[in-house]
């Protein structure tokens, strides 16, 4: 601006400077960077400076990107980088051009590196333009060696383990470094933030401050002029950075950028298992530390120490000091015999050995790729405790199945989850099926935990299973036992089907007499008008569908063709020429097909005298043919619950403290309200007391004279308790410390 | 300098830009994708019901403020998640229940219920509901945002929802 001023009065008026060039001078700026004359112009050579440049702008650019979904954490690193590679759009793209890139710049660096040192561009008076350099070359190794942790994978792992054992070897302070970069005694959470800080910010600052302080040295000197060049020619050929200097370097990075990005997106970043301390694993650095890791070879015993620190360290000293131990001022290579001697066999035996390290390694085992192979299982090792079983059915399971394994909270989006607490459920399923499930899941909707979960977790977790049934300590009461899904009428008679499902309301004799009060739409199934009135279809359509207020859809439980036979067996009923059986007569051993359709809800007390049993199971058919229809095999009267919101729910607390056992004896025998019929008549006097049992069996407490449901069951339930103790017998074996007598 | 010269450093420079405008164009889109990310993202499945727990034990005529767990996934993880809910039973019947979502409508503060005064107080600027959660005072622009629910087995389940702040209409936000 001072400049500007002074000019002002001058006899011609200089062009007003613009908007944006009188508050920022940009343009003082734009002619220090960009139009500063070069001595000796434009030169392709000179754009391996600026193409290192580019690649760790692009660094920092992927880095900051990935940075946003990493979670430098023993917990989250691992599943937040897969997160990235698997998840985010773009993510395994931007992930592999700073992978890639990473390596990508060592490359460039050691180009870079070896070109300089041919043009002799380190002599004086630019040794420190070239110590600068040494010093990048470090802090890209040391951005490398720390950003190799990050993902927390195994090679990552156990490549910072070694390669902190290799810090460690520094004399006197080697362990003191070890503990500074581990963050504490153990590789863990410190460690990832301690790499993360030193990754994302400490280098990359250091290194912009050096790469301001090498390029300022770099314009200060100038470009170290080919040795085939006079000073003369030089001069002549002098030109600005812009815009020839920047078309080359641009052509050059969009090269390197087009290769890159090309490499990349064939060549996906490796992502390993997670890491895991206790898998062995066979750790390699990252290629270009395989020198090193071939010269430890060499070393062994009390030598090692010289492949760790001594040749590592006298080499950067070396490097770094050369430009003064070099003195020899010539720039022709052929009069540098020994300088380029040293440089030709130096990256010779770098190459040689890098080729050689990497041919000749031979794993014992493949590391385990995460993308193609997810992570091996891993087991705490020990006992396993019921408290671990839970928490691991809390962070595994119990997401979709509920902690109470009812798995009622999802089952509206998923209707197909199974009820744990249901005996229906449980006796459907073998043990060997439960692991089988859990081991392989059922996709889309169970997940397989094969390598989620080792052998013994999956075992114990089946057992879990079992016990939200069977009684236990940790998982919710049993509760009573919903119908199952899909027709279980399957092996039932008409005759069966009518009393289970339909007698209750149509009556043994299809006139629907006993509820026609409380349900004043009810059919007479023996009024030839009413028959003719309906068509087959209608009333198939009525069985399966459902029909009015009252009369519940059955296609849940039975098929077509079931339904076709009641339709057929309604038409029976005309004119009064069929009556059902009834079937209240002790002892009333109900078809075991049934049995799935209504296992009664209460559970067993223990020793019922076989007198109350064989009570007990006429009770259960009864209540089997005149009750369940409406109050629900489990008590609970759901499904009728919209037509009848009056309906009591037999497993209340409230409702069954709140009404005495005769009152409801008389509510069976002679009805109550508009819906529910009396059934004096088809129910004896004692036979509506054990029913009126059965009903508080319901309850949350059970009452002494309630009774297993019928024989089949009791059976079941026992041996399915025995499976159990066998199960946990085996657990504890599992999980025994072994114990020396 | 000749004319050609300044024609040929005219052009070259022309060149170097667009070569440079493309090559940062390169770097940018890809970049910038990934970190528009969460805008590509698919919506989520909608939230099944969540189990409240009975009915029975909710008191009649008193609003609670129930809280519900539930899990998404958050990022590479599946995280639970607490919400809170302000519930009534009006009467014992199963359906004669209200339930509110406690974020205002204004802002997004949490509103509490005062009993005394028998109103909904959003604490952070003054909104003020009746005992229906409808609007009466204060800056929200529109009543408490009921939440969709169910009783099923005498137990109550909800579907949990947030809806837009701010504004007049009632628009659900995906989760
Ligand atoms: C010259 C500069 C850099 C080099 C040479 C470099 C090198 C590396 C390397 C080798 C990895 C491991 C990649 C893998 O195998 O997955 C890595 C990971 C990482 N780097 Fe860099 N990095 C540089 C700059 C940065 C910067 C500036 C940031 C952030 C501001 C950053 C953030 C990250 C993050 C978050 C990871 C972990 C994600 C992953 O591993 O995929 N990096 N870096
Ligand atoms: S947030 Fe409720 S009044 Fe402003």
């Amino acid at each position: 601006m001072d400049n500007e001023h002074e000019q002002q009065p001058a006899v011609e008026p200089k062009p007003q400077p613009g908007f944006w060039e009188s508050r920022t001078g940009w343009s003082r700026l734009k002619q220090l960077l960009l139009l500063e004359p070069l001595p000796g112009g434009s030169r392709w050579t000179a754009a391996f400076g600026s193409l290192l440049l580019f690649a760790f702008t692009l660094q920092v650019i992927t880095g900051i990107l990935l940075t946003t979904c990493y979670a430098p954490s023993v917990e989250t690193a691992w599943p937040s980088v897969k997160y990235i590679q698997e998840e985010v759009p773009l993510g395994g793209f931007i992930r592999a051009l700073h992978h890639w890139g990473s390596s990508a710049m060592v490359i460039l660096l050691l180009f870079h590196l070896i070109q300089v040192f041919v043009w002799g561009a380190y002599k004086k008076p630019r040794e420190f333009t070239w110590m600068v350099g040494v010093l990048l070359l470090f802090c890209v190794l040391g951005l490398s060696f720390t950003g190799y942790l990050l993902p927390w994978d195994q090679k990552a792992y156990w490549a910072t383990k070694v390669g902190l054992g290799i810090a460690s070897t520094t004399p006197v302070i080697g362990d003191s470094i070890r503990s500074l970069l581990q963050g504490g005694p153990q590789m863990g959470n410190l460690t990832l933030t301690r790499f993360f800080t030193i990754h994302a910010f400490i280098l990359p600052g250091l290194i912009i401050f050096l790469i301001v302080v090498h390029l300022y040295l770099f314009r200060l000197h100038g470009i170290t002029p080919s040795w085939w060049e006079s000073g003369a020619q030089l001069e002549a050929k002098q030109e600005p950075f812009w815009p020839r200097q920047a078309w080359k370097d641009g052509v050059f990075a969009l090269v390197f950028l087009l290769g890159l990005g090309v490499w990349c997106y064939y060549q996906p970043a490796p992502l390993e298992a997670q890491a895991d301390p206790s898998q062995p694993y066979e750790a390699r650095p990252e290629w270009y530390f395989m020198f090193l890791f071939q010269l430890l070879r060499y070393f062994e015993g009390p030598y090692e120490i010289v492949g760790t620190f001594v040749l590592p360290t006298l080499f950067f000293l070396l490097l770094l000091f050369w430009p003064f131990l070099d003195r020899n001022p010539q720039l022709k290579p052929r009069k540098r015999p020994l300088a380029l001697g040293l440089l030709s066999g130096g990256t010779i035996g770098l190459i040689g050995l890098t080729i050689y390290a990497i041919a000749t390694d031979v794993r014992m085992r493949e590391p385990a790729i995460a993308v193609v192979q997810p992570p091996v299982p891993t087991e705490p090792a020990g006992l396993l405790q019921r408290a671990d079983v839970a928490k691991l059915y809390n962070a595994n399971c119990a997401a979709c199945h509920g902690v109470d394994g009812s798995g009622s909270q999802i089952r509206q989006g998923m209707p197909t989850i199974p009820d744990f607490t249901s005996l229906t459920w449980q006796m459907s399923q073998t043990d060997l099926e439960i692991t089988h499930r859990i081991q392989d899941g059922n996709e889309p909707l169970m997940p397989a935990y094969r390598n989620k979960l080792g052998e013994r977790q999956i075992l114990a977790l089946s057992i879990y299973t079992r016990a939200f049934a069977v009684g236990s300590g940790e998982a919710l009461p049993p509760k009573p036992v919903p119908p199952p899904p899909g027709p279980v009428t399957a092996q039932m008679s008409p005759v069966q089907i009518y009393r289970a499902y339909c007698l209750a309301c149509h009556d043994a004799d299809g006139r629907g007499n006993t509820v026609r009060k409380a349900m004043p739409d009810m059919s007479d199934f023996t009024d030839p008008k009413w028959q003719a009135s309906r068509k087959d279809e209608e009333l198939l359509h009525s069985i399966l569908e459902g029909k009015g207020k009252f009369m519940l859809p059955m296609k849940d439980k039975m098929g077509k063709a079931d339904a076709e036979k009641m339709v057929a067996y309604v038409r029976a009923f005309q004119e009064g020429k069929q009556v059902v059986k009834l079937e209240p007569q002790p002892p009333v051993v109900p078809p075991a097909p049934e049995q799935p359709a209504i296992i009664p809800g209460p559970k067993t007390p223990s020793g019922p005298s076989p007198e109350t049993a064989a009570r007990m199971r006429v009770a259960a058919s009864l209540y089997r043919q005149y009750c369940l229809i409406c109050h629900g095999a489990d008590g609970r009267g759901l499904e009728l619950k919209a037509s009848m919101p009056t309906i009591q729910d037999f497993t209340s607390r409230t409702w069954q403290e709140g009404v005495g056992n005769p009152q409801l004896a008389v509510s069976i025998l002679d009805g109550k309200g508009t819906l529910m019929p009396a059934f004096r008549g088809r129910v004896g006097e004692e036979q509506a007391q054990d029913l009126v049992a059965y009903v508080r069996a319901f309850g949350p407490f059970r009452p002494a004279t309630s009774e297993p449901p019928p024989g089949d069951f009791e059976k079941r339930f026992r041996e399915l308790q025995d499976q159990w103790r066998e199960l946990q017998r085996q657990l504890q074996e599992l999980s025994a410390p072994p114990r020396k007598p | 300098m000749s004319e050609a010269n300044d024609h040929r450093r005219r052009f070259m420079t022309y060149c170097t830009e667009i070569l440079l405008a493309g090559l940062s164009l390169l770097v940018a889109i890809p970049a910038i994708g990934y970190l528009l990310a969460p805008l590509w993202k698919r919506e989520g499945a909608e939230a099944g019901f969540i189990d409240m727990g009975r009915l029975a034990d909710l008191p009649i005529g008193e609003w609670r403020l129930l809280a519900l767990e539930m899990v998404h996934q958050d990022g590479w993880k599946k995280a639970k998640f607490r919400h809170s809910l302000w519930v009534r039973r009006k009467a014992a019947s199963d359906q004669e229940v209200t339930v509110l979502s406690p974020i205002c409508p204004h802002l997004g503060c949490p509103i509490n219920w005062h009993p005394d005064r028998s109103q909904f107080v959003s604490p952070c600027h003054g909104g003020v509901f009746d005992a229906e959660g409808r609007y009466i005072a204060g800056p929200p622009p529109r009543s408490m945002d009921p939440i969709e629910f169910q009783v099923r087995a005498g137990r109550l389940l909800v579907r949990w929802q947030e809806f837009k702040i701010g504004v007049a209409q009632r628009v659900p936000v995906s989760t």
